[in-house]
Parts: C-alpha cells; structure tokens; sequence
C-alpha cells in the first residue's frame, strides 16, 4: 500500500490538527472551518485513485434490463410455454364472494388502522399496521407503546413486505435420505401427532427444543405445558444477536438479573461504552432514539454526548466527544473512569471499593487521558442527571461498572431505573446452544423441536452446528423460509407472519402488547403458539389462549378490545426495583486491552454485531432492506470488512478493494471499507450477508442467485462472540463485484474532493452550543454569498389556503435511514438490485446524506435527509416541456405522471437532484423475481398486493419524487371538508415524519402560524439547503449545534 | 477533357467552348451512369450496415427503457442530447452556406452550397431522431405538440425543449424548401437529359414544369432572395435556442449568458468542418476537381480558422466568468472540467476545436486536401466532444456533492452514436447517386462565360 503517509493528506485542515484529538471548529470561526469529505477514496487521492480515474471509462455499466433472460433460456421458456400451452394446467381457483351487504362499519377503499406487535429478540415494539381491504400495507409505530412512541425503524417498515414474499415457504417439507418431498399440513400434523406420541411415552427424552427468544406470556404458559408433558425435554434458547453481557453484568453488579430502564431525556451527559442506543438489537432502541434527541435541543439544557466504542455508532453520530478503541479496551476506559469519579465522587462505602486505575497505554495516550479527566469532571458535576450505559458486546464487567457508576453518581432512579429481569434462572444462549451442539453430535438429541430462528447459518462457525444438525434422528423446524436449518431438517413447517397470527408479547419494561393478524396466513403458514399447542394436544385456538393468558388483566371482552384497540395492557409493566449494589472485584485486564490504541502486534480483533437492515439475517430476503442505504457506509446490498483508515493502511488494503479477513483459521474475503473513526487494530463484519438459502433477493443457491455479501457467522466464535483477537486481513486478488455505495460510487479526485470540502459547511450548517448563544443566526453567516433574489413575479404567488411546508432537525437526526424505508413501502417505490444502484439509478425518494468532518481517526459525522425540497420557484417545472410536473396551489410540486414523456430535463434542472427516473420497468422486471416469473404469475400478485392503493405505480419511462405524501393531504382535506372543519397541526403526517423515532421531520401548513413547521421555519436555526438560487424551498434544515466540553475545547 | 481552367468560375474559359455543356455534363453523369463508382458502392454498403445497427440499436432501447444507455441520475442526459446538438450543429453551415453567403453575394459558395444544404438536410433528420428516442416513453412524443386533443392536455410554453420543437422543426422546413427549390432547375436540366421513360417521368414531377423562361427565372430568383432572407436568422436563432436548454438552466456550466452566440460559432464551426470532410472524397471520387477547387477548401479552411478562434474565445471567456463570478458552485464546475473526472474530453476538446484548426494558418496545410480531410475530421470529432463536456460533465457534478456521479457510456450507446453516422452517410450517398450533386445552374451563373461581355461595359 503505497504512499498513505500522514503527509500525503493534502485535504486536512491545519488548524484541525493543531486542535487536537476534538477537532472542534474554534468558536471565532473564520479560517478554522470544519472540514467535511465524504468517503476515503475522496480523502486520500492515492496514485491507485488517480489510476482508475485515467482509464477512461472503468467498466461498462448494465445495460441489459433487470433480470433478461439469457438468449438460451429465453428459447427454452418460449419453447417450453408453446409446449404446455395445449396441456390444459391452469392455476388455483379462487372462489370469490362478493359482499352482497356491508359489514357494518366497513367502507370499501379506505384504510384502518389496527395495534398489533413484532417482537425481535424478545422485546415487542407495539405497531400500528394500516390495512387497506383487508390486507396490511404498511407498518407504523404505536404511540402509546413505550418502546416505540410512534416511532419505527426500517426492519419495522420493512416487515409487511415479508408478508407477501413469494419466497416464503408455502407449505412442509419432508427430508430424508431420498432428497426433498413437498408435503402439507394433514400430513405434517399426522406425522407430529404420531411421533409425538412416541416421544411422550419416553417422557421427552432426547427431545430438546431450540427456540427464538420470546417474551410472550401466552407461549410462556404452553413452554410450561410442554414441559410437563415431555419433562426430560431440554429447552433451549438461542439469539445469534443476543447478549449475556447485560444480565450476567447485572447479576455481577446487583446479585440478581435486572433490566435497566434508562431515561436519557433526563441526562445532560450520557457516556456510551460501545453501546449504540439506536441499532436494533439494543433494547428500546425507538423510545431511546426520541429521549435523546429530546435532549439535544440548543435552546434547552442541551445534553452532552460521550461515545467510546469500537465502530462508528448511530449515536456515535451524535456525540459531542467520541473515542474510537478496540472492544477488548473498552474495559480499561471503564476502570480508569470509575477510578476517576469514585476519586472525585467519593462515593459511600456500600459502593465498594473503587477500580485501580489501570496502568494502560491507551491512557497515556494524550487525547484519552484528556479525555477521561473531562467525562469523569462533567459526570461528577451533573451528579443525578448523567448516565453511563454499557453495551452489548462489552463482557459484564463493564455492564457492572456502568451499574456502578450510575449508583455512585445518584443516576439510580433518575436517569436509570431498574426492573427485575424476567428470564432470571436462565444461562447464557452461547452456552446452552454449545452445550446442545455436543448433545447432537454425541447422537443424544432424538428429537429437535427448532422454533423460528436460523440456527445452521447464525450458529456460531466452531459450533458445527450446522451439521450436528443432520445428526437428530428427527428434527422439524417451524420458519418462515425453507431456509439454511430447514434444508438440514427432516421436517420443514410454514410459519406464520406475524401480522398473520394471534400472539402477545412484552416489551423491555414488560408492558405487554396483543399481536393480533391483519390477514389469514396467505402461505397457510401456523404460528410457534400454534404449533406448541398441538404438541401439548390444545384444542383452543390461538386467540382464545391469549384471552385466557390475560384474563386477569383483561377480565371481559370489553377490556380485552381495549387492549387490542390501543395495542398495549395498561399497567402491565414490571414494577421498578431499586437493587443494592454489591461491591466490585477489579477487571482483570489482560494486555491486549491496556496496550495502545494502535493495532496490536499484527494481531486484528474481529468483532461482529447484527446488521442494522438485515439484522440477523432473517430479513435478507426483503430488497428494501437491501438496498436500504447502511446509514454510515451508505452500503446498499452487501456487507464490507470495516477497517479503520489507519489500520488499513498498516495492513495494505485499500478502500473497496477485496481483503480476506482469517480468524481462528477461518476466512471469509469480502470488499473492505475504511470508515474513519473506527476503533485502530480491529474489524468489524456485519452478520446476516452470505445467505444460500434466503429467497430469491438475499441469495438461493439452488436457483443460482448469488448471496448477498459475505457470511460472517463462518468466522464467529463461542469465545469471540462479539470481539475476538488474533485475526488478520490480507488484501486478496478475489474478483467481487463492486461495492455500490449511494453516496460515494467512484473514486473521487483532488479537485472533487476540494469542490466536495469548500461546500460542505455552507450544506450542513453547524456550530457549537458556544457559537449558537452567542449568534442564534449562525447558519445565515455560513450561506454562499449571492445577489439580491429578485424575481420576475413579486410575490410569486400568494398560497391562500394551505401552504405546506417541512422542517428537518439536523440536531436530532441520528441517521438511522428508517424514513427512507417508510418512503418506499409509502409510496410503492421499487427496488432495482445491486448493479443499478451501482449505475446511480436507486429509485429512492428520500436519501440521507452523510458528511465526514475532521480528521480520519476522530472525524465527525453530520447526516442530513434530502426529500424533495418543494420549491415555490421549482426549476424544474420550468423546464418540463409537457407540463408533467406542476405548481399546486398549495405550492408542492406536484408530478403527473401519466403526462410524463420522460425529458428527465426537470433532474438535469433540480439542485438538489431528488428526481428519480425509471430506467426500466423496474416493478416488473424487479429484483428478486425469477427472471422467468411471468408478470401475471401468482407469486408476483401476491407481490403487488403491498402497494399502496392510493400512490400510483409507476411505469418505465416516468420521472418520480417526493411529493410530501400528497395522498396524506388529500385524504386529510378530504376529511376535513367532510366535516367542515379546518386541518389541525399534526393532522397531517408524511410517512418519513410518522417513523422518524428521533421526531427530527416536522410537516404542516405554514399559513398556520401556530403550527410546529411555521415555528421551526422561524427559528434563528433554520436554513434553506442552496437558498441562493432562489428556489424558495419549502423544507428548512435546522442547523446543527453541538456541544463539546469546554475543557476539551 | 477540357484542361482544368475550362471550368474554373474564376478563371476566364477559353473563347469558343461551351463551358456550361461540360458544367452540365459533368454533374450531370454522376446521376446518369449506369453504375456509380465502385468507392460509391462500399462506401454505401458500410453506412447501410451502420444503418442497420443504428434502427436495431433504436429497436433494442424502446423495447427495454433508456436503462440501456448509461444515462443515470445525476447524468440523466448523455449521448442522446450530446449527439442531437452534435447533429444540430453539423446542420448549420448548409444554410449558412446556402443563405448568408448568398446574401453577403459570396459567390464562391455555387461549388458547394447544394451537398452542403443536403447534409444540413441529412444531418437535422439525425438530429431530430435523438429527442425522439430519448425520451423515457418514446410512443409519446406528440405530446410536446401544441395539439388540441379532449384530455385537456398543452404543452408547456416555458420549457426550453419546447422552444427547441419549434426551432428545429421551422429550421428543418425551409431548409427542405430551400434545398429543393434550388434543385428544380437542375431536376429539369435531368428531365431534359433523360434518356429513359421513369427518369424522365420522376424527375420531371420533382422539376415541377420547370421550362427555363425569363419569367420562371426571374421568380425563382426573387422566391431564392426571400428564402435566403428568412433563412438566415434561422441559422442564427436554431442554435441559439438550442443553446437555452442549457442556458436557461440552474446547473453550473449550464446556467450561461454566453451560450448563445458561443453554440452558433461552434455549429458553424463544425458544419464547416463536416462540409469539408464530405467535399474532399466527393471531388474525388465523383470528379467534381474542377467544380470544387482548392481555392474552394482553403476558403472553407479560413472560415474554420476564425470560426474556431471564436470558439476559443468561448472556452476562454466561460472560465473567466466563472471566476469573475464568485460563485464557488460556477468556479468549482470549470475548475473540475479542465482538471476533474472528465478532463480528458476537455482536453480532447480544446486540442481538437483550438489547436488544430490553427495549422490552417500554413497555406501548405489549407490547401491540401488530405490535410483539409483530417482537420475536418478532427474538428468533428472536438466538437462532439464539447457538447460531451458541456452536457455531462456539469450533470456529474452538480450541487450536491452526495449525488455526484460518474457517467459511463454502454455498448449501446456506442452503437447508437455510430448508427447515426449511418443513417447520415446512407442519406448523403443516395443523394450523390440521384440528385444533382452540385447547383450547376448557380455554378453557370457565376462562370466567366456567363459574363462574357463583361470586359465591354
């Protein structure tokens, strides 16, 4: 890796540097400007850059449609089609039974809402999914459920789309010597019955069940049931995303498993160790995300932001301090914290002993030695309102001392609460799954139950899991997908979706939600309730067992309707607890953890986490996850090695080029990414990529479809679950297909770079808490000088009537990209696959931007989400030549797109480039169908039946964009002139502002002046993005404001 | 063989010959051979292959999408518009040739002006296929029409491409009206030489009972002054407006005052530089040496000089105004221009449109044929260039640097830039074959023996 010296970073500020560590724009301004680049390649202009930037076209894009049959296959189809023509097959026939009279309370056409729940990782995020004529199309969160508060993320949004995946499994499956055999449910429920009433005369011996975690009463009652009728059974849980490192931490700091209930929105400071509040598999992530952006507000007591962690977090985003080191050292900055604070705290002696400062070179290092002392003061003088949170992939050390911490600095009951942990008396997954790993490769295991989940492909790799599967005499697995498990078990089952089925589930505090169906399983798939109980030989139906799970609670049919109607049990929360501590033995810190930052001895830690879009991997299957845009790398279909710039460099790999990254004499070769601010000496690889048997999107080897990035499970192990050490990486001559990136697919030049670099402060306005006091104006100050804007038509036009308009928060924005997923399941938005969205054809409406600022090794990072800004002097219906796309009254831009010829003038004409273009017929030709699926095939209706009824679909050869929900408006006027009443604020929500957990998207009527967008429109922050060209926008940003500690200045 | 000043208009011919005979005869035959050369015929079997390859190309994009192109977002327009103003500009200098010359009584222009207007013709029908096809749903184009239909349906007067229809399109009528009307009495000179019934019969409808008579004359020539009249500004306007698209647009390196007068120097900068290119192997091969001379290239050649030295200009003057500005987003558009992702067509540009022309200031080079031939050729491919660099490199870096991209050109692209050559070549060549290839009436009227009285007034 030649010439990636210090010296050849021509792009870094002087003035940064010499500021140290925090590269904080001094407040004065003026000629120490931040810095703002977007992707390394743009950074670093290496000679291999400028090399590939002289050939002069790189590789020539697609220019075949999505999904053209090969000329040969084509022939085969036709000659194929011609031959069954006369045959006389012809599909299912559907009986249907018109509605001769109206249900009551039903209009055909319109939309309801109902409460329902989707549970991951056992913890419930209460939904609202609107259904329209009896199907659900899309997925909100509920606001009076605690863990979401109206908020939703983009797994959420993305889970109606798995309802209608035509790769979900349709019917069982039978295994066995002689290859696979499609069976059904007659059969499958004659051989359960039969076998399980061979299995009970043995009082379950041999019999284990390996389930998905759930927090389910009613399945916790038949988990009972089930017991006692086969009680040598072993029940076995097991959650490749899951942590032991909270309970057993807890268990360390009180003697007990607790849950923390953290209130950060009562916090000024908040210390993250490698915790990332807002990635899904962190409990409560929604509400979190709310509670903190609630605290970032510049005109309140604005809260400060401390991240130490291993990679680039979402709230890692946010933070005003943020340290980038190796998991294994998130320990030592633990210690030497506690150390600190008990020093300057001088806690009470019940507290136990304080931690010896540990001797560590990370913290002789300047920037983390000046660091600590600055938290641990800041945390001493905001006694009572700061809170320390441990993360999931810290041991319970750490958990115990961010326990402690939070006692010791009267956080407890404030900030922090506690509930006693529900699953007290159960162990770690890791073990438990190892321990049944043994059983089935010493053939004790006659029977395996396996519930939900993907153990073959999550297991951990030194785990064999995936063949000690074959080795169960008789193994059934109930999933969604005839997936990696299925295909090793003897018996498949169809599962139901969970907005198929009856259920309950709690959340993190315990309050419990009712999971009620939105439709009749349309894959005659069966839920894990109803499974369990026709293994226990239960005869009520599911949703007469959850009735009577809560009859307490809900004790008559009225209360129960409540229940459901509002989507949670009122009071069913578990009590709060206010456990005793008890004191800490030192953390043993071994060497790796107090060496220094920089990578250690050639040696890499691997460290490993769920991925944001696919989580598990259980979602990979659904494309709006896969090309959702990863908010930091801004990945679309694919996972990457994610090396610090530094470390790369150390090891020779380039960014994009292809690494292979061994661990424990496992290797996995994927493209590797440098993402600045990662921890040094480490690698992170994101699970859930690399499926062969996720569908037809995610990846299928027997239907040849390339899996979807690299399987990381391969490398994981029971010892390294989260972060293991002694890896390495190499660069490697594999040929992948490129990374496709949304925000920085090419590699970037000298001068784009500078151009990229001197705009950038003028797009994402910031200052510090420090500048905004002293000039609330500040983002005026930062606009590109321009002439007066004088316009032919003074005013334009008068917008009597409403005026709609939006407002987006930079300060609350955490980046976590689910809008841009509430978007496209909104408004019908296709996905067009890896390779075109490489070619920059992404038919996205919405994106997020991400701007780098600083130095690589603590660059900051600033997101700013681009709609269609809604100009009132929109250059791009100037320009349209058929009039496709119009002025309304009520000053959006509206797009008609049946008049559309397709010019694409008004993209060339848009500053902001929003406009999207449908290249090809890409709802037909779309990913994740068969090439050879005809249009009218059953699997692509069952597709079509998530779009949203009142967005139209479009057709090739049309523009789209944003058009603030219209459909929204209209429906919300149309109501309004019904009832002769005028639009309330907040009446009207776009579905980008209905999922954002942080609330950072306001929309409303500007002409109503008591609106929340008209004040968000007046406020000193609010800016309009290029507002010199005199577009008048109608979304203004507010500035971004952050606010560093002074000590750190 | 008469020697080779017989025919030289600016050469007195010898007393006694009849020079206008061997005007007639010699464009005369080219339409009357039997068979054309043989040069004629491979030249013509590879435009009709490119031809081929062209419509199949057209064929392979409406039936799949403009996916097929590399076209994307931000570079929603790429070789589609880039080749329509490619065409577009090639189309200017026929007229220009045709009109303001013959306004300006260049009389010179007789020896070229017909294949000139016919390649303005040949290549305003290439051009006016691109925004045909280019266009996402292109079963729609009508839709861009002012026609009065029941779905309440107008185009939008305010958008540049609108203008563009028009300009194009009133560009494209008088130009045919005036090609064809200078060809009528040449058609009547074939009628009168045919020797077969269908000949005799075709040419004479196209002649129109053309006779020859002091009246017909005498109108033809007021009708040709008009035309040449209302030409004109069309040759000015089509490109200036052609030029809007852009310069009424907000996108740095587009949003330009300069546009228009900077468009039309460089489409009649590369028309003549098409025009010489056609002209060199048209003398040759069809033995037009003594109707289109070397003082008709080397003038054509000191047209190309200044107006590539305009152009020059242009290019200057667009980086000075950028700078002059102050606007980062204009400054940072030319600076990546030159030196960014793209700067390998600028340069290509500059060396092809600024530097090359400039060997014309030698006369060996002006007045060598060959020389002629390749400048011309180089020039054409500059100016394809500019519009390259003009179009697609501002879309690639627009505003918003998250959206920046970069444009890579398909297969099919290539094919389709290509097949238009095809299609132009395929036109040119059948009107070599069949229509008189030089305005001999015109020619005759400026031949010394025409004025052979002259030196006694």
């Amino acid at each position: 890796m030649p010439s990636l010296k210090k010296k050849a970073l021509p792009m870094l500020a002087p003035s940064a540097e010499s500021a140290g560590a925090s590269a904080e724009p001094a407040p004065t301004a003026g000629s120490a400007r931040p810095r703002f680049w977007r992707s390394f390649a743009e950074l670093e202009n290496t000679p291999e850059f400028r090399a590939s930037l002289e050939r002069e076209f790189a590789a020539p894009p697609v220019d075949v449609p999505p999904n053209a049959p090969e000329r040969r296959r084509f022939m085969q189809l036709m000659g194929a089609s011609l031959g069954l023509a006369g045959v006389g097959c012809r599909w299912h026939e559907d009986k249907i039974l018109p509605l001769t009279r109206r249900p009551e309370g039903t209009i055909p056409g319109t939309t309801k809402r109902y409460a329902t729940a989707m549970e991951l990782d056992g913890v419930a995020v209460g939904l609202h999914a609107t259904s329209y004529d009896g199907r659900p199309i899309k997925i909100d969160g509920n606001p009076l459920h605690p863990e979401s508060l109206g908020g939703s993320s983009a797994i959420h949004q993305a889970s109606v789309l798995g309802v209608y995946d035509p790769d979900r499994s349709d019917k069982p499956w039978r295994r066995g010597a002689g290859g696979a055999a499609a069976s059904d449910w007659t059969a499958a429920t004659a051989f359960l019955n039969a076998h399980f009433a061979k299995v009970k005369g043995t009082r379950g011996y041999g019999l284990r069940v390996l389930a998905e975690r759930s927090s389910s009463p009613t399945l916790e009652l038949l988990k009972q049931r089930f017991m006692a009728v086969f009680p040598q059974a072993r029940w076995v849980t097991y959650e490749a995303a899951s942590s032991d490192g909270a309970r057993a931490g807890s268990v360390l700091a009180f003697g007990k498993p607790h849950r923390a209930i953290l209130r950060p929105e009562a916090a000024q400071v908040l210390v993250t160790l490698d915790a990332d509040l807002f990635a899904p598999d962190f409990p409560s992530h929604l509400s979190l995300a709310r509670a903190v952006a609630k605290g970032r507000a510049p005109d309140g007591a604005m809260n400060r932001i401390y991240a130490i962690e291993t990679s680039y977090s979402l709230i890692g985003t946010m933070a005003d301090h943020r340290l980038g080191v190796r998991t294994e050292q998130v320990k030592t900055f633990a210690a030497a914290l506690d150390a600190k604070v008990s020093a300057l705290a001088k806690p009470l002696p019940e507290l136990g002993d304080a931690q010896p400062l540990p001797k560590a070179e990370l913290l002789s290092e300047a920037p983390v030695a000046k660091l600590l002392d600055a938290l641990a003061k800041d945390l001493v003088k905001n006694v009572g309102k700061s809170l320390v949170v441990a993360g999931p992939s810290q041991p319970a050390e750490v958990h115990a001392l961010a326990h402690r911490l939070n006692a010791m600095l009267g956080n407890v009951g404030r900030t922090v609460s506690y509930v006693e942990d529900p699953l007290a008396g159960t162990t770690s997954d890791i073990a438990e799954l190892k321990q049944l790993a043994e059983e089935l490769s010493k053939d004790r295991v006659d029977t395996l139950l396996v519930l939900g989940g993907n153990p073959a492909y999550t297991a951990p790799g030194d785990l064999g899991f995936d063949s000690a599967l074959g080795r169960a005499k008789t193994s059934i697995h109930l999933s969604l997908y005839d997936d990696e498990t299925s295909q090793r078990c003897t018996w498949h089952l169809n599962a139901a979706h969970y907005l198929e089925s009856w259920g309950d589930a709690r959340a993190w505090d315990g309050t419990v939600s009712l999971v009620q169906p939105l439709i009749a399983p349309i894959y005659d798939g069966r839920s894990t309730i109803e499974l369990l109980s026709l293994l226990v030989g239960e005869t009520a139906k599911p949703l007469d067992l959850v009735k009577a799970t809560h009859r307490a609670a809900l004790p008559d049919e009225r209360a129960f309707r409540k229940a459901l109607h509002d989507g949670v049990v009122a009071g069913s929360a578990f009590p709060v607890v206010t456990p005793a501590l008890v004191a800490q033995k030192p953390i043993a810190l071994d060497e790796r953890a107090v060496g220094g930052k920089k990578l250690q001895n050639g040696q890499l830690e691997v460290t490993f986490g769920p991925c944001i879009k696919v989580y598990d991997g259980r979602f990979g299957n659904l494309g709006w996850l896969q090309e959702l845009p990863e908010p930091l790398t801004k990945m679309t279909w694919d996972n990457a090695a994610l090396f610090a710039p530094a470390t790369a460099e150390e090891l020779g790999v380039a960014d994009g080029e292809p690494v292979t990254v061994t661990l424990g004499g496992k290797s996995v070769t994927l493209p590797a990414m440098w993402v600045p601010g990662r921890a040094e000496g480490s690698v992170h690889l994101a699970l859930g990529y690399g499926r062969t048997a996720a569908g037809q999107v995610g990846g299928h080897a027997k239907s040849e479809v390339t899996p979807v990035g690299a399987n990381a499970y391969a490398l994981r192990t029971v010892a390294g679950y989260h972060a293991a050490t002694g890896g390495s990486a190499a660069r490697s001559n594999a040929s992948l297909p490129r990374l496709s990136a949304t925000n920085d697919i090419y590699n970037i030049d000298k001068i784009g770079h500078e151009g990229a670099e001197e705009r950038a402060p003028e797009l994402v306005r910031e200052a510090t808490l420090a500048e905004y006091k002293q000039d609330p104006h500040f983002v005026d100050t930062k606009e590109e000088p321009h002439p007066p804007l004088l316009s032919l038509w003074v005013p334009p036009v008068s917008y009597e009537g409403h005026k709609w308009g939006m407002a987006i928060d930079l300060n609350k924005c955490n980046g976590c990209s689910a809008c841009i997923t509430a978007c496209q399941a909104e408004n019908n938005i296709p996905v067009v696959g890896k390779t075109h969205v490489a070619e920059g054809r992404e038919m996205l409406w919405l994106r997020v931007d991400r701007y780098y600022q600083g130095e690589p090794e603590s660059a900051k990072v600033t997101f700013q989400p681009i709609p269609c800004q809604q100009c009132e002097n929109a250059p791009c219906e100037q320009v349209c030549p058929v009039g496709a796309t119009m002025h309304s009254r009520e000053g959006l831009n509206d797009m008609v797109y049946n008049r559309c010829i397709g010019t694409r003038y008004c993209s060339n004409n848009c500053p902001y480039k929003v406009r999207r273009f449908n290249f090809f017929n890409y709802n037909v030709n779309e990913i994740g169908i068969t090439p050879y699926t005809p249009t009218d095939d059953p699997k692509m209706k069952v597709k079509s039946m998530v779009f949203n009824p009142e967005v139209t679909v479009r057709s090739r050869g049309v523009m789209e964009k944003c058009t603030f929900c219209v459909q929204r408006i209209q429906n919300a006027k149309i109501k309004a002139k019904n009832v002769k009443q005028g639009i309330p604020d907040g009446t009207i929500r776009t579905a980008c502002q209905e999922t954002c957990p942080a609330d950072a998207i306001s929309f409303g009527d500007l002409n109503d002046s008591g609106s929340q967008v008209a004040a968000a429109h007046q406020a000193p922050r609010a800016y309009a993005l290029l507002g010199g060209l005199n577009n008048y926008p109608r979304v203004r940003y507010l500035g971004r404001v952050r606010n560093p500690n002074p000590e750190l200045g | 063989m008469a020697a080779a000043t017989d025919l030289n208009p600016f050469v007195p011919a010898p007393a006694g010959d009849n020079a206008f005979a061997r005007i007639t005869d010699n464009v005369s035959r080219i339409a009357e051979a039997e068979r054309p050369p043989r040069a004629w015929y491979i030249a013509f079997g590879v435009a009709l292959t490119m031809l081929t390859v062209f419509l199949g190309a057209i064929g392979w994009l409406v039936w799949n999408g403009i996916g097929v192109w590399g076209n994307q977002i931000p570079v929603a327009w790429a070789f589609d518009i880039v080749n329509f103003v490619f065409w577009i500009g090639i189309g200017h200098a026929g007229t220009l040739i045709s009109a303001i010359l013959f306004l300006l009584r260049q009389s010179w222009r007789t020896a070229i002006n017909r294949f000139a207007e016919a390649m303005t013709i040949f290549a305003v029908i290439c051009a006016g296929i691109f925004p045909g096809i280019h266009i996402g749903r292109p079963w729609l184009p009508y839709y861009m029409m002012p026609i009065p239909n029941q779905m309440d349906m107008w185009p939008q007067f305010r958008s540049p491409l609108e203008w563009d229809i028009f300009a194009v399109s009133t560009y494209a009528t008088i130009s045919i009206v005036f090609w064809y009307m200078g060809m009528i009495p040449d058609f009547a000179t074939f009628r009168d030489r045919a020797t077969t019934f269908w000949r005799r019969f075709a040419y004479g409808i196209v002649a129109m009972g053309w006779r020859g008579s002091s009246r017909q004359w005498h109108r033809y020539e007021r009708a040709y002054l008009l035309l040449a009249a209302l030409a004109t500004p069309l040759v000015l306007s089509v490109h200036s407006v052609v030029s809007f698209d852009f310069a009424t647009a907000q996108l740095p390196g587009w949003h330009t005052t300069i546009f228009p007068p900077y468009f039309v120097a460089g489409a009649i900068f590369g028309g003549f530089a098409m025009v010489v290119l056609l002209a060199v192997p048209a003398r040759q091969f069809f033995g037009l040496k003594r109707i289109i001379q070397i003082k008709h290239l080397e003038l054509m050649n000191k047209v190309l000089i200044a107006t590539g030295l305009l152009v020059g200009y242009a290019y200057g003057m667009e980086f000075f105004v950028a700078w002059y500005s102050g606007n980062s987003y204009e400054g940072f558009t030319f600076i990546n221009r030159a030196f960014g992702q793209y700067y390998w067509a600028y340069w290509t540009m500059i060396t092809c449109n600024v530097l090359a022309p400039q060997l014309h200031w030698f006369k060996k080079i002006r007045t060598s044929p060959l020389a002629t031939l390749l400048i011309g050729m180089v020039i054409n491919v500059g100016m394809w260039f500019e519009r390259f660099v003009i179009i697609s490199t501002s879309l690639a870096r627009d505003f918003l640097p998250s959206s920046w991209n970069y444009y890579i050109p398909t297969t099919i692209d290539y094919l389709t830039l290509g097949g238009s050559f095809g299609l132009f070549f395929t036109l040119f060549l059948l009107f070599c074959r069949y229509l008189p290839m030089v305005a001999m009436a015109e020619v005759k009227s400026i031949h010394p023996s025409a004025h052979a009285h002259a030196e006694h007034h």
